[in-house]
């Protein structure tokens, strides 16, 4: 396997390969937490794994960060590299919420006041 | 943003230098006692087209709002010595207050309540310990 920093530019897959590099990536982490769970019984992503919840945390999440990771793409947030890959596919949903506090926060207007001989 | 705003806005925010030289504006500005070479300034609230400054002089504390559809910025109020120290000690009465993820609101002694600061800018220190810095690297050395 080989890992190299790719761009819309050099090569024309470079958003699909980026979206499914975040979902191997999001099963790698939640199959880690999982080894971790069953281990120190704590997980570090806070999950609840289970028999039944298990398969669907992988789905979920590899799912969320293959839309997240071609979303992000599409609209340049991040650069396609093995970093951003490993950030999104393991933390993209403080990242998702990070970039919708970010989009939904409407700027804040600081008020005017006359200074005041004193 | 309106066309006619965009037309009477400038282009850029003024420098650090220039809102500390904009202090001189000030109806309680003190030309004799105050030496603008010396004073500093801080940042504490920023978006695309608002900052607000605090700037201290050995005498003042400045409250000064940078917009740019505004033709130059505005000074919003100032706190006179007396009202930041009590007995020598920094008295001046900082609490903050939550407004959203990214912005807070603080309150900078009894008279001026309700100011947005910008989290982001003070992620090492508090904004608290920020405005006490800079006042009293201002004024602290100096006997009330």
């Amino acid at each position: 396997m080989k890992f190299e920093v790719i761009n819309a530019q050099d090569n024309e897959y470079a958003v699909v390969i980026f979206a499914a590099g975040c979902a191997v990536v999001g099963l790698l982490a939640v199959a880690g937490d999982l080894a971790l769970y069953s281990i120190r019984g704590e997980s570090l992503l806070g999950l609840k794994h289970g028999l039944k919840q298990t398969p669907i945390l992988c789905v979920a999440w590899a799912g969320g960060a293959l839309i997240f990771g071609y979303l992000g793409q599409m609209i340049h947030i991040f650069q396609a590299s093995v970093l951003a890959c490993a950030t999104v596919g393991t933390a993209w949903p403080i990242v998702f919420k990070r970039v919708i506090e970010k989009a939904s926060e409407t700027e804040m207007e600081q008020k005017v006041s006359e200074e005041e001989r004193s | 943003m309106k066309l006619s705003e965009l037309l009477a806005g400038r282009s850029r925010f003024s420098s650090k230098s220039e809102i500390i030289k904009f202090v001189e504006n000030s109806v309680s500005f003190d030309q004799k006692r105050e030496n603008l070479a010396q004073a500093n300034a801080l940042l504490i609230f920023t978006t695309s087209k608002q900052q607000t400054w605090l700037v201290s002089t050995t005498e003042r504390l400045y409250c000064i709002l940078d917009d740019i559809r505004k033709e130059k910025p505005h000074i919003n109020w100032s706190i006179s010595r007396s009202k930041i120290f009590s007995g020598g000690r920094f008295a001046l009465n900082i609490q903050t207050h939550n407004k959203s993820g990214l912005t807070g609101l603080v309150d900078i002694g009894q008279d001026h309540k309700d100011w947005y600061f910008t989290r982001s800018l003070f992620s090492t220190t508090t904004i608290e310990n920020s405005i006490q810095q800079l006042v009293e690297s201002q004024m602290g050395s100096k006997k009330p």
